[in-house]
């Protein structure tokens, strides 16, 4: 009995202290198992706050440039306003994925903007589209926030020189120099269209008038062309599209070469 | 007697600490082998992608072109090798606009960070999109 109970000691002691190695096992892997869920990253994540400044920059200014292209191909004048708030709407809504993000904007009005475009085709030889608005970026989140002000400016500018030289009767050899700038700095265009005043309308010179297009690559652009022009003022007038599809157009009357 | 009851104490001992140290070691496997730190990169890695490929409009005028192929070609390029990643477009509705898939390799079974990325378009039309990239370390 004494061995017995001696051993049926033993034995209960040793399933408990196996049950207690099982129990402590499985709180072990309940609470790991509990914690790898909680940290499994398949949520969003955000990405460093810079990022998001850069996004939403970024962002603002192919709207601008978007809106200016619209305007100066005909689009209504509020184009630009009208898209930085829907921009502004979406970048609250989708702009980051924690925290609060708004932007809100004032289009230029000083002139010669209205509505923050602003629209020159003259005759003197220069012609530019632009576009201008002051932003301020606010993004917060429980740690943090962020007030960024900044202004985005663009603009297509377009300048033109010509020469010309008479080739009897009313012929005329025609050459325009254009120079193409965006943001001040030289730019390629996606297309030109040449025009000269004749008899009081605008004609484009024709298959037979020998037009060439001379790329400098450094935003200067020779086109020469022969014609027949009446009279002792010759007028062209320059149509051009940038890379980025923002029209502009300069009108200027070419001096007379020996 | 005492020796064999000592020699069933032992294995008892045994039993429990086999036990206890089995389960430290497979939750040791549960743990991610990819830190935070790693994963935070992955995110940066994705927005600077996204940023670079937008810098001049270029992301824009794919997607307007529907040209999957390139802008995966460009992702691929720009991200650095040992990243797989998922794009999907969305356009203004949130509705998905990609009909191919822009992808480099399969992201399952690998710990995921997801990058939101807002996208305007230059051209006159104003087209935006909502872009979600995925990424995960490809080992």
């Amino acid at each position: 009995m004494g061995v017995v109970s001696g051993m049926g000691r033993v034995t209960s002691s040793g399933q408990v202290f196996v049950l207690s190695g099982l129990i402590i096992a499985l709180i072990i892997l309940s609470t790991e198992c509990y914690v790898y869920e909680l940290s499994s990253p398949w949520e969003p994540s955000p990405y460093p706050a810079i990022d998001l400044v850069l996004m939403v920059q970024l962002g603002t200014r192919h709207v601008v440039i978007g809106s200016l292209a619209n305007v100066s191909r005909g689009g209504p004048n509020q184009t630009l306003v009208e898209n930085l708030e829907r921009w502004g709407n979406l970048v609250g809504e989708y702009g980051y994925q924690l925290g609060r993000c708004t932007q809100t904007f004032s289009a230029a009005e000083t002139p010669p903007y209205t509505s923050g475009i602003g629209i020159s085709w003259g005759s003197n030889g220069a012609g530019f589209s632009v576009a201008s608005a002051n932003f301020t970026l606010r993004w917060s989140d429980r740690e943090t926030g962020l007030e960024l002000n900044y202004a985005v400016s663009v603009n297509t500018t377009l300048l033109v020189e010509g020469t010309y030289r008479k080739t009897g009767g009313d012929g005329k050899d025609v050459n325009v120099t254009a120079h193409l700038l965006n943001e001040e700095k030289p730019a390629l265009l996606e297309n030109i269209s040449i025009y000269y005043r004749a008899s009081g309308e605008w004609l484009a010179p024709g298959p037979s008038s020998n037009q060439i297009l001379t790329d400098y690559g450094d935003g200067t652009y020779l086109i020469s062309f022969s014609a027949d022009i009446p009279g002792e003022t010759v007028e062209v007038s320059a149509h051009i599209y940038d890379r980025r599809g923002v029209y502009a157009r300069a009108n200027t009357t070419c001096t007379e070469l020996p | 007697m005492p020796g064999s009851r000592g020699q069933i104490r032992v294995l008892d001992a045994f039993l429990a600490s086999t036990l206890v140290f089995s389960a430290l070691a497979f939750t040791s496997l549960l743990h991610p082998a990819v830190t935070p730190n790693k994963q935070e990169e992955l995110g940066a890695l994705g927005s600077n992608a996204l940023i670079e490929l937008d810098e001049n409009g270029t992301l824009a005028l794919l997607i307007d072109g529907r040209n999957w192929a390139s802008v995966r070609e460009s992702l691929k390029l720009l991200l650095p090798p040992g990243v797989s990643f998922n794009l999907t477009v969305f356009d203004e509705a949130e509705r998905p606009i990609n009909n191919s898939t822009i992808s480099n390799g399969g992201l399952l079974d690998r710990r995921v960070m997801s990058v939101q990325y807002l996208c305007a378009s230059q051209g006159p039309g104003s087209n935006w999109y909502l872009l979600r990239l995925q990424l995960a370390w490809a080992w």
